[in-house]
């Protein structure tokens, strides 16, 4: 039979039975109106939550530590051991030629601080090392100690030690003042941090306001360091025995005091709208100088260049190259892991685990329409038993009449498609519109979102679903239709036509 | 003439093994190119089970019908498609088809069996009936001789090898009978093969060859 007939019948038939056509696809649309909502709502929410991760500086970097043979691991092998030995710049600097896309590297340590209020004299760290043996003193003579310490220290920062670059290339936007250069008596400081004592005590009121300040800082500890090759067994997840293990090496670094130095704030880190994420990013930053000092204070017969560190952080270049970055080093000397990355992967796979369950009563929404389809085509085949006679008689093949009736219920699923893809992307849209509306009725909420990257939450209806529902929609009605469909082709003309 | 339809010992049987119903036959007669035979016979002899195995509508319980050189009950389903695809059948109920125009029901004669016809000739065919100023009417709206005409132009456009007509002026008035009678007559003078199915004694005169059945089986 011609196309032409084809489309000409099919259309009149719709045309005339518009009505039936509708509520005989209306399960299908059901199906896919859940299918498609509750996958395009959860690929939205989670796609947002995952860029605005991938906004905060920690999305870009990787933790990576240097085993003592190549070997391949599987860092969620909870139990294996880890043999790791300690690295230093200069295998950064190889690893940096080898992978371009590490943009910064800094080691995964800190040193601690004990910091003067201004215009106070005092000395802050002998009070806090007294405190740390309150065991041999009396009551009295703590709580005088506490007393003393709070009136003329700032409590004791864990300043870090990293590469001043990687802090940039976190968050630049948040840096405020010039860190160009860090000479070896200036820091960053954080400035909503210690519960505002930094801010209080020179009474800024705006993070610029810090710059220029002067503080009298004294080492109380000094970062954690090791003879380089040398280093540690551990377990991956091991808890208390890594713990163990780390603590260990740390108790050879430390150092028990130092002299007060003097110190400019160079620029600080506005960290008055941070997050959970940003506010572990926040805190005092020293030069890479500081680590020299310290470790000469701590250890005054030895030659720092000999000694490294059990892990660094990396800032790679791209977000997308974070996950490609950490394969290429598979099975190298060196492990890498993203904590962001992780947490990237555990949001992906609750979504997609929650967009599962969902799909489950989609699926059953179309498994029950299916039952309707046939029936409805079963009476469109009784009713139309002339019709078939007559183009039987004019020299339709059983062939021509089994595709007009395979297209006619092929039809009712692109029909249940089409109702269940728009309403469900309405329904998508109206439920994103309340969502925020309510977001930006608060707006310390609405702040605090768009510092994640967040202005808007929008449903997301990737290309996939719609080809995977349109998929589910016509194989399921043309599954249901195949019966009623060879059943008209089977039909003898003579006999149909003698029953009019 | 040359002959071109031969039925040798068509029988045809309705209802169970258990309880068979004779429908037809055997019966066997010849139809020449270019006549014009009319089947005559009373309600139930059979005519219309012997036009449905004539046009390949049905197949018989035995017998043979040859088609010009071929043993049209030999053919597999698409292949009788086929032989149905190029010949012309006008029925007594016209067998329109209500969704489609008056146009579109003409085309269905070459749509439906895939064959290529010069579209326009649907329109001359239509124009000759009488039908052209209802070209793009719904067929519902047509009077029971303009649907048969309409039946007839269907027939027509494929240039049918034998046109099959089953009473065709059968649920006609008179004035209506009378016009398609006179189509199918110029028909036949043009060299139309035309075989007829009539319980009307008036159109034996106007018959090449009358075939009478009674009770499914040829009398005269």
């Amino acid at each position: 039979m011609k196309s032409t007939a084809f489309a000409i019948i099919l259309s009149r038939q719709i045309k005339q039975k518009l009505a039936r056509f509708i509520l005989a696809s209306s399960g299908i649309a059901v199906g896919v109106w859940a299918i498609t909502l509750t996958t395009g709502l959860s690929q939205g929410a989670s796609s947002t939550l995952i860029n605005a991760i991938n906004t905060q500086p920690a999305a870009r970097e990787v933790s990576i530590s240097k085993q003592k043979e190549a070997k391949k691991v599987n860092i969620f092998d909870f139990g294996a051991n880890l043999n790791l030995v300690s690295f230093n710049d200069n295998d950064l600097q190889k690893l940096q030629q080898k992978y371009p896309e590490i943009s910064a590297y800094n080691p995964n340590s800190s040193i601690d601080l004990s910091i003067l209020r201004p215009d106070k004299t005092f000395d802050c760290t002998k009070v806090a090392l007294r405190g740390d043996k309150a065991d041999i003193r009396t009551p009295d003579q703590v709580s005088a100690d506490i007393t003393e310490y709070g009136k003329n220290c700032i409590s004791t920062v864990s300043a870090h030690i990293r590469d001043v670059n990687l802090f940039i290339s976190g968050n630049k936007s948040k840096i405020v003042g010039d860190i160009t250069t860090l000479s070896d008596t200036q820091v960053i400081s954080c400035f909503s941090c210690l519960g505002g004592e930094i801010k209080d005590a020179f009474g800024a009121k705006e993070p610029k306001d810090l710059i220029g300040k002067q503080i009298s800082v004294s080492l109380t500890r000094g970062p954690t360091m090791i003879e380089l090759g040398k280093g540690a067994e551990l377990q991956i997840g091991g808890g208390e025995q890594a713990s163990k293990a780390l603590n260990k090496i740390e108790a050879e670094s430390n150092i028990t005091t130092s002299n007060v130095k003097i110190m400019t704030i160079a620029a600080v880190y506005d960290d008055r709208d941070a997050g959970f994420f940003g506010s572990f990013n926040t805190n005092f930053i020293v030069p890479t100088t500081e680590v020299s000092r310290a470790f000469t204070l701590a250890n005054p017969d030895k030659n720092i260049a000999n000694y490294g560190y059990l892990g660094y952080t990396v800032a790679i270049n791209s977000v997308k190259n974070v996950d490609p970055f950490i394969k290429k080093i598979e099975g190298t000397q060196y492990i890498g892991a993203s904590a962001v990355l992780s947490i990237i992967q555990a949001i992906t796979a609750f979504f997609n685990g929650l967009t599962a369950v969902f799909a489950v009563f989609g699926l059953i929404a179309v498994i029950a329409s299916l039952f309707g389809i046939i029936n409805v085509m079963l009476i469109s085949v009784l009713e139309r038993q002339k019709e078939i006679g007559i183009l039987k008689a004019l020299g339709a093949t059983n062939n021509s009449i089994f595709r007009l009736f395979f297209i006619e219920s092929a039809f009712l699923g692109v029909l249940g498609w089409l109702t269940g893809t728009l309403i469900a992307v309405l329904t998508g849209y109206g439920i994103s519109a309340i969502v925020n509306v309510l977001l930006r009725s608060n707006p310390d909420v609405a702040q605090t979102l768009s510092g994640f990257g967040v202005t808007s939450f929008a449903p997301y209806f990737p290309w996939w679903l719609l080809l995977g529902t349109l998929v589910l929609s016509v194989l399921s009605t043309t599954i249901s239709g195949f019966v009623p469909s060879a059943r008209a082709a089977r039909q003898n003309p003579a006999e149909v036509m003698r029953s009019e | 003439m040359q002959s071109l339809i031969q039925a040798r010992e068509l029988k045809k049987m309705f209802g169970t093994r258990q309880n068979p119903v004779h429908a037809l036959g055997p019966v066997d007669f010849e139809i020449s190119k270019g006549s014009f035979t009319i089947i005559i016979g009373r309600s139930g002899s059979g005519k219309s089970t012997l036009l449905n195995l004539l046009c390949g509508l049905d197949t018989p319980t035995s017998g043979e019908l040859t088609v010009g050189s071929d043993s049209i009950y030999k053919y597999n389903p698409n292949k009788m498609a086929a032989y149905r695809a190029k010949i012309g059948i006008v029925f007594q109920a016209y067998h329109l088809l209500p969704n489609l125009n008056v146009r579109e029901n003409v085309l269905l004669g070459a749509w439906a069996g895939d064959t290529k016809v010069d579209e326009n000739r649907a329109d001359e065919l239509l124009k000759m009936l009488g039908l052209e100023h209802r070209l793009t009417a719904n067929v519902k709206t047509l009077s029971g001789g303009e649907k048969q005409r309409v039946a007839i132009a269907r027939s027509l456009l494929i240039n049918p090898e034998v046109l099959f007509c089953d009473e065709p002026t059968g649920a006609l008035d008179s004035e209506s009978e009378q016009q398609v009678i006179n189509i199918l007559l110029d028909l036949h003078k043009k060299g139309q093969t035309i075989v007829m199915v009539t319980h009307n004694p008036d159109f034996i005169p106007l018959a090449d060859q009358v075939i009478h059945l009674k009770d499914g089986i040829i009398t005269k």
